[in-house]
């Protein structure tokens, strides 16, 4: 072996350590890495004599960086190239003699048959392998290799129904000859299976409320092991490896190691659909294992069983030093280092680092933290529920609290000559934020909360009705006050009811309509203006408004003259009247009723809006408007006479001092009617003074004003003072106050404890009209 | 029979007493400076920050249509509950002073007479003899929720 050769040998193979070392599960771009750079040693080797030996590991070791797209696999398949590719670097280094080499290889022969049975036979590139494994089995000391091939191959071959990775694609041959063949017994199962899927389905609803319920848990795994347990019985291996796959993550959720989220809910929920859709595969060809087998074909459970694998693998956590690796702190040459180190002493790594001076105490302390929160992530445990009358007044108490610390910091400041009670309160004042940021961010809810409940309703009333409708969703993560998304949670239930039983026609009718057979329903939230504005629009067949005037007509709610001439917006909104809606009539002509009027009131009673856009067979669209009571917007601060009002920072467009000399067709000479020509545009000025009838004193050379843009409009407001922008957290004001001023949409506390009222500008802009 | 007995507040303004259920009330502060509303009906003069809730000050002397009067030291505020549209509001009263908590039995009531007193019946729930004060018990959640001028005082005032 010539040394520039060797040279070139060992480059590549220490190339290969640093990937491997680096490699984290699931990291599929860095395993075909790995696989290349295995290759190119591959071709290295076969340029050089007397490498057979070598040269016939590392065709197995492309193999194994094969096993590892596979996640079952993965972590020991990584586990034998990393101990592989460092033994290779040793024995280039010298430090390993062959004979040790051997050995130590030998010694994971069984890891090496574990990973390599039913992997994939190498593909036609690389078709020269069977001859050279025959030739190896002769060649000189490569006993090792020789024998762990021939005992991996015959398990490999044996293995005639196929293995996971195999049917990782699609189902393997003959994967479905073990179907017993008993007509009875497998509608015996059907029966059987469908009932622990019924009551799963509910245990599973229920803790969608009650996550951590031990008793619901412990339900929902019996009821999937022992749909496990009779398939294998029955040798349906597919419902068998679904309904493992499902288990599976479900013991982890038992042992307390993974919280069970609305994500993995979800999860669960569509392994059942897939469970029932094989249950009715089989139910529809009577049970006769030929044509099941047929419709089995069909189903595909394998993309399933892989995502499963993979959320599993996100509940791993990584090791001190592959953190350390990852943020740089180390480079992977010394973990490599480190981790033989670890081999030999057996300490910990992040020890070892920091006796080597590899790498700060500090570090390994920053590590070891890291993977603390990821430990933390994985579990997830430990909600404390709280009732939202605690919750309501801990925000009250501790805005309050903020406002008497700010007062005593003011009255310690004024006190000159207290260093030490100065240091006091400042750090008084930093706990303080933090509780009040931590309290407020209680206060709010991520809409998905409902969103997520809200699937289960669509998912149940399109099951009792036989539909089959698609849930969207958009906007899940806006957050939202939590009393405002109490309120809304039954007025969402009953539109997305009423969409499914009389929007979304059954799957005929909507073929026939040339529609997709499956419903759509969005379910979308955003802020808007300042406000939130929640949709909910399915594309079934729409509301007449000819239907609703009838209706109307003849409820004696508006004349017959009349009702030709009503608006889009006034006809839907008979909808909401009570007794209009209930009337039977409506609801089999127009398709929409019951409780619609209880969605209104609801919907009033936290200052809600809602509308119905429709199109005879095309949508039918709920907008429901929601202020932010309670909720934290970004507000722009101005003081108008002698208080201070908040403007919605979203509205406003930029900051316009106005001279006076600007202003154009003023027709009294006070602005009451003023103009100003700004950006090519024509903007109307108006005077915050007029709406909230506080005194005008303003100046006369500059005026101050913010230019705002709404619906499509823009306006000059002008203020006397500009404060600044502000996090405000949005107070209720009394209905009294607001039925007096409808242009408020709440108030808010400064932090000096003064009292400020934040403008819904449509309302402002309605108060000018 | 068992008679019923409510405990109420007792409060001035001007020379008169009204009394209101003391389950109504949720606290009575002293008077702190007002943030005003100018927009509002006259007598709803604005809002206090109580520990972080914003409460509309009615004035109770405007409510009746008596002359307004500077607050003062004794000025305080009655915070009650009323019950609104969607939950328990709370509404501070501005009054010229707080006398006493008493006990008074239901049968001590006595309906408003029809006639002979102007002001609607609607607004008060009775009439208590206390010693010799006359304690008008009043009907807070009709006369906090309607916008008129409640002309209470005035018409009392005539009465007595």
């Amino acid at each position: 072996m010539t040394v520039e050769k060797k040279s070139a040998l060992r480059t590549q193979v220490h190339a290969l350590n640093s990937l491997l070392a680096g490699y984290e599960p699931g990291d599929l771009l860095k395993g075909v890495d790995i696989r290349d750079t295995l290759s190119s040693l591959k071709k290295e080797m076969e340029s050089l004599p007397h490498m057979d030996k070598l040269l016939q590991l590392t065709r197995h070791l492309i193999r194994v960086a094969e096993a590892l797209a596979d996640p079952e696999k993965e972590p020991h398949a990584m586990n034998l190239l990393r101990s592989t590719g460092k033994d290779y670097e040793a024995f280039l280094a010298g430090s390993l003699s062959a004979k040790e080499f051997s050995e130590r290889i030998r010694a994971r022969s069984s890891l090496f048959q574990q990973v390599l049975r039913g992997q994939k036979e190498p593909t036609v590139s690389r078709r020269d392998q069977p001859e050279v494994d025959t030739e190896s089995g002769r060649l000189e000391p490569a006993e090792t290799e020789s024998r762990r091939t021939e005992k991996g191959k015959p398990s490999k071959n044996a293995d005639g129904q196929g293995s996971p990775a195999e049917v990782r694609t699609g189902y393997g041959e003959g994967y479905f000859d073990g179907i017993v063949e008993d007509e009875k017994l497998l509608s015996q199962f059907y029966l059987e299976a469908k009932e622990h899927l019924e009551e799963a389905q509910s245990a599973l609803v229920e803790l969608e409320y009650d996550p951590t319920n031990k008793e619901l848990i412990n339900n929902l795994f019996r009821n999937f092991h022992t749909i496990k347990g009779s398939s294998a019985f029955l040798g349906l291996r597919n419902v068998e490896e679904l309904s493992h796959a499902v288990e599976d993550l479900l013991a982890l959720v038992r042992e307390g190691k993974i919280f069970l989220t609305k994500e993995l809910i979800d999860l669960v929920f569509h392994g059942m659909e897939i469970l029932r859709n094989l249950l009715e595969g089989m139910q529809i060809n009577e049970f006769r294992p030929q044509d099941m087998k047929k419709s089995f074909q069909i189903i595909e459970i394998f993309p399933y069983i892989g995502l499963m694998r993979r959320v599993l693998e996100q509940y791993k956590y990584r090791k001190i030093g592959e953190i350390l690796a990852e943020e740089g702190k180390i480079t992977l040459q010394d973990l490599q280092h480190l981790l033989k180190r670890q081999q030999e002493t057996e300490k910990k790594i992040g020890e070892l680092a920091v006796e080597e001076k590899i790498a700060t105490t500090e570090d390994v302390l920053e590590a070891l933290k890291k993977q603390k929160s990821q430990v933390a992530k994985v579990k997830r445990l430990g909600y404390v529920k709280v009732s939202n009358e605690k919750l309501n007044t801990l925000i009250d108490i501790v805005g309050e609290l903020v406002i008497n610390q700010s007062m005593l910091k003011q009255e310690l400041l004024e006190r000159s000559g207290v260093d030490r009670g100065e240091r006091n309160i400042s750090q008084l004042e930093t706990i303080t934020t933090t509780i009040k940021n931590l309290v407020l961010s209680m206060g709010m809810t991520p809409i998905s909360e409902i969103f997520t409940k809200l699937r289960v309703v669509a998912r149940n009333t399109a099951e009792e009705l036989g539909k089959s409708v698609y849930l969207e969703m958009r906007g899940e993560d806006t957050e939202l006050d939590r009393n405002v998304i109490e309120t809304i949670y039954d007025p969402l239930i009953h539109i997305i009811r009423n969409s499914i039983d009389h929007g979304i026609e059954d799957a005929e009718e909507r073929q026939r309509k040339g529609k997709d057979k499956v419903g759509r329903i969005i379910l979308a939230a955003e802020h808007k203006g300042s406000g939130i504005e929640i949709i909910i629009e399915d594309d079934g067949k729409g509301i007449d408004p000819e239907l609703v005037k009838a209706k109307a007509v003849e409820l004696g709610l508006v004349k017959r003259e009349e009702a030709e001439e009503l608006s889009l917006k006034d006809t839907y909104g008979f909808l909401f009247l009570p007794g209009f809606s209930t009337s039977s009539a409506v609801t089999t002509v127009s398709g929409r009723g019951v409780g619609l009027d209880v969605v209104k009131k609801n919907l009033d009673s936290i200052h809600g809006r809602v509308e119905v856009v429709s199109e005879k067979d095309r949508f039918t669209r709920f907008i429901i408007r929601l202020p932010l009571t309670l909720a934290i917007i970004e507000g722009f601060v101005t003081r108008v006479g002698e208080n201070k009002y908040v403007f919605p920072f979203s509205a406003i467009e930029e900051i316009k001092v106005i001279d006076p000399a600007e202003i154009l067709a003023s027709e009294n000479g006070n602005g009451s009617e003023a103009l100003i020509y700004h950006r090519g545009m024509h903007i109307p000025v108006l005077k915050a003074h007029k709406v909230f009838k506080e005194e005008e004193k303003g100046r006369d050379d500059r005026i101050l004003s913010l230019l705002f843009s709404l619906d499509q409009s823009r306006y000059c407001v002008v203020v006397d003072d500009l404060i600044g922008k502000q996090e405000i957290v949005i107070k209720n004001l009394s209905d009294t106050l607001l039925q007096e001023c409808p242009y408020f949409s709440g108030g808010t506390i400064f932090g000096d404890g003064s009292i400020g009222f934040v403008v819904d500008m449509q309302g402002f802009l309605e108060a000018l009209k | 029979m068992s008679e019923e007995v409510k405990k109420y507040l007792i409060f001035t303004i001007e020379k008169e007493s009204y009394g209101i259920p003391i389950s109504k009330v949720q606290e009575v502060i002293r008077y702190m400076p007002i943030t005003r509303l100018h927009e509002a009906s006259r007598f709803l003069k604005g809002v206090v920050n109580l520990r972080g809730k914003i409460i509309p000050i009615v004035d109770m002397r405007l409510k009746f249509g008596l002359p307004e009067k500077p607050y003062t030291d004794r000025t305080v505020f009655i915070i009650v509950e009323i019950l609104g549209l969607r939950d328990v509001n709370h509404i501070g009263l501005a009054v010229d002073g707080v006398k006493d908590v008493v006990d008074i039995p239901d049968t001590a009531v006595n309906r408003t007479p029809e006639i002979g007193f102007r002001f609607k019946s609607k607004y008060l729930y009775g009439i208590v003899q206390l010693q010799d004060t006359m304690v008008l018990i009043l009907n807070l959640d009709s006369i906090l929720t309607t916008e008129e001028v409640v002309e209470l005082g005035q018409q009392v005032q005539q009465t007595t």
